[in-house]
């Protein structure tokens, strides 16, 4: 119990004073999870979309190869990354095993397919009907797609919400592919993994507790937009 | 609102572009992880940094994995502590050039009770055949490290079987440590990361300091150019300071003030 407590008040120090083993790994959890997320939904987005939209040969086998890249272990992730990454590996030349280029990579990897599953779940539940209304009413293929987006707002911003979940709590991928550099590429997970390896459970708890306080702030707001657009959408039910 | 959080995260994004595209020479350090976390790489190796501008990259993994990534030029320079993986390197040759230049010791801790009497025993074979006997829990790295290297050989060498309770962690010393803290048993630890663990593990207590049998050897590997590909200007460059007398000087100072006792010793 002393542990909690001694771990909670070096929290509260370290965060006020800004201390550089905190704030490094916050700066860079953010930028890299945000630029992950970013490529993410600007990809996940039109693919997931288009899986619900159209029907083509071999739909159904890549429907399954998504799903089930939605279950991937983030650590596994990170090892392929490194066989490819590393200087002995295919893209060895291009010298970005271990820095954060590669754990935006990785994480990219690991996110993507729970936006593109998620969403394509999403717009394959619309009723087919209202897709034909809109065309009938004179919408092009693009203003088609805004609206879909618009009517599954909800469960888009799930699947961002999830996309989002997953990567800025993994520690596997980043630890290989990153290497926990310190001021290169120590994210908040890693750093804690590395401070309580240390035995420095109270910087261990500080990173764990701005983790927390990242996650449900992002959280919060995700789940702030997925209300307005339940309510902008014709007041429909919050359930 | 939430164009306000798109903004400052692109704002954060920008800034973090912004960073990476200063282009530094950079070279990638493997070695152990109980060196790393003792804490004197990030002591000294910022000096090397403003004294040559080049980047270091350390990756602290277990000297197994260092010395593979070694072999297959993942790595430009080599900081590990396991003599005999590292001569078999040099004979397969990977290695064009070991240097040993500073040791500390091996140590068995253990619970104050200490059920299998290892603080009467001679030697760390004795303590081991001690520890068989008794079928007392013994905590492995188990992962190919040099301190693992080490306490094989001593289990070979004292020819008796192993504990029937042996626990391997496959981790780190530190977290190694801990769990043999946490259940009051015995273990082999490098004497750097016991002392910079020490409030952290009041549970143990050194069993055994047998000096001259228990040293343990830091090496710093030149890989050999004709085998492997990598980075040899700035590995030579890093070596090459390394080496240095007032580097040395540094190192063997480190611990002295927090610990009341330097944590290396130069060769």
């Amino acid at each position: 119990m002393n542990l909690f407590v001694e771990g909670f008040i070096k929290a509260y120090q370290l965060i006020f004073a800004g201390a550089p083993s905190v704030l490094a790994p916050l700066l860079l959890t953010i930028q890299v999870t945000g630029t992950a997320i970013l490529i993410t939904v600007l990809l996940g987005l039109p693919i997931g979309m288009m899986l619900g939209l159209k029907n083509f040969r071999g739909k159904q086998t890549l429907v399954t190869v998504v799903n089930s890249a939605m279950g991937l272990p983030p650590v596994v992730v990170g090892l392929f990354v490194s066989l490819v990454l590393w200087r002995s590996g295919i893209l060895g030349s291009l010298g970005i095993m271990y820095t954060p280029t590669a754990i935006v990579l990785a994480e990219t990897i690991i996110s993507l397919p729970l936006v593109i599953g998620l969403t394509f779940s999403a717009v394959q539940g619309l009723d087919v009907k209202l897709n034909w209304q809109i065309l009938a009413l004179g919408a092009s293929k693009f203003q088609l797609y805004k609206k879909i987006l618009f009517e599954t707002k909800i469960a888009v911003a799930a699947a961002l919400i999830a996309g989002f979940g997953s990567i800025i709590s993994e520690v596997g991928a980043a630890m290989m592919v990153g290497g926990n550099i310190e001021g290169q590429t120590r994210v908040l997970t890693t750093a804690i993994v590395l401070e309580t390896r240390k035995g420095n459970f109270d910087v261990a708890i500080a990173l764990s507790l701005i983790l927390l306080s990242i996650a449900l702030l992002i959280n919060v707001l995700l789940t702030k937009t997925q209300r307005q657009g339940a309510n902008l959408g014709g007041g429909r039910a919050w359930i | 609102m939430s164009l306000v959080l798109a903004l400052v995260l692109f704002a954060t994004i920008l800034a973090g572009c912004n960073a990476k595209t200063t282009k530094r020479e950079s070279l990638i350090l493997a070695t152990t992880t109980s060196l790393y976390d003792s804490g004197l790489l990030s002591k000294i190796l910022p000096d090397f940094t403003k004294e040559t501008g080049i980047k270091v990259k350390t990756i602290a993994v277990g000297t197994g994995e260092a010395l593979k990534m070694g072999q297959n030029g993942d790595a430009d320079v080599l900081l590990v502590h396991s003599p005999e993986k590292e001569k078999e390197m040099i004979a397969k040759g990977y290695i064009a050039k070991r240097t040993p230049f500073m040791h500390n010791f091996f140590i068995i801790v253990g619970p104050k009770k200490d059920p299998a009497g290892v603080k009467n025993a001679a030697s760390a074979e004795e303590a081991f055949r001690k520890i068989s006997k008794a079928d007392a829990t013994f905590v492995s790295r188990g992962d190919n490290s040099g301190t693992n290297n080490r306490e094989v050989k001593i289990w070979e060498n004292s020819t008796t079987k192993v504990t029937g309770n042996y626990v391997k962690t496959g981790q780190g010393m530190g977290m190694t440590l801990q769990v043999a803290n946490e259940k009051g048993v015995y273990t082999l630890t490098d004497e750097a990361t016991f002392l910079s663990l020490k409030d952290k593990i009041k549970n143990l207590t050194v069993l055994l300091s047998n000096k001259k049998a228990l040293k343990n050897t830091y090496s710093v590997l030149q890989l050999n150019e004709r085998k492997v590909k990598f980075k040899k200007d700035l590995a030579n460059k890093f070596q090459d300071w390394l080496l240095l007398k007032k580097t040395l000087k540094k190192i063997s100072k480190f611990g002295k003030a927090k610990y009341g006792k330097a944590l290396f010793i130069i060769n």
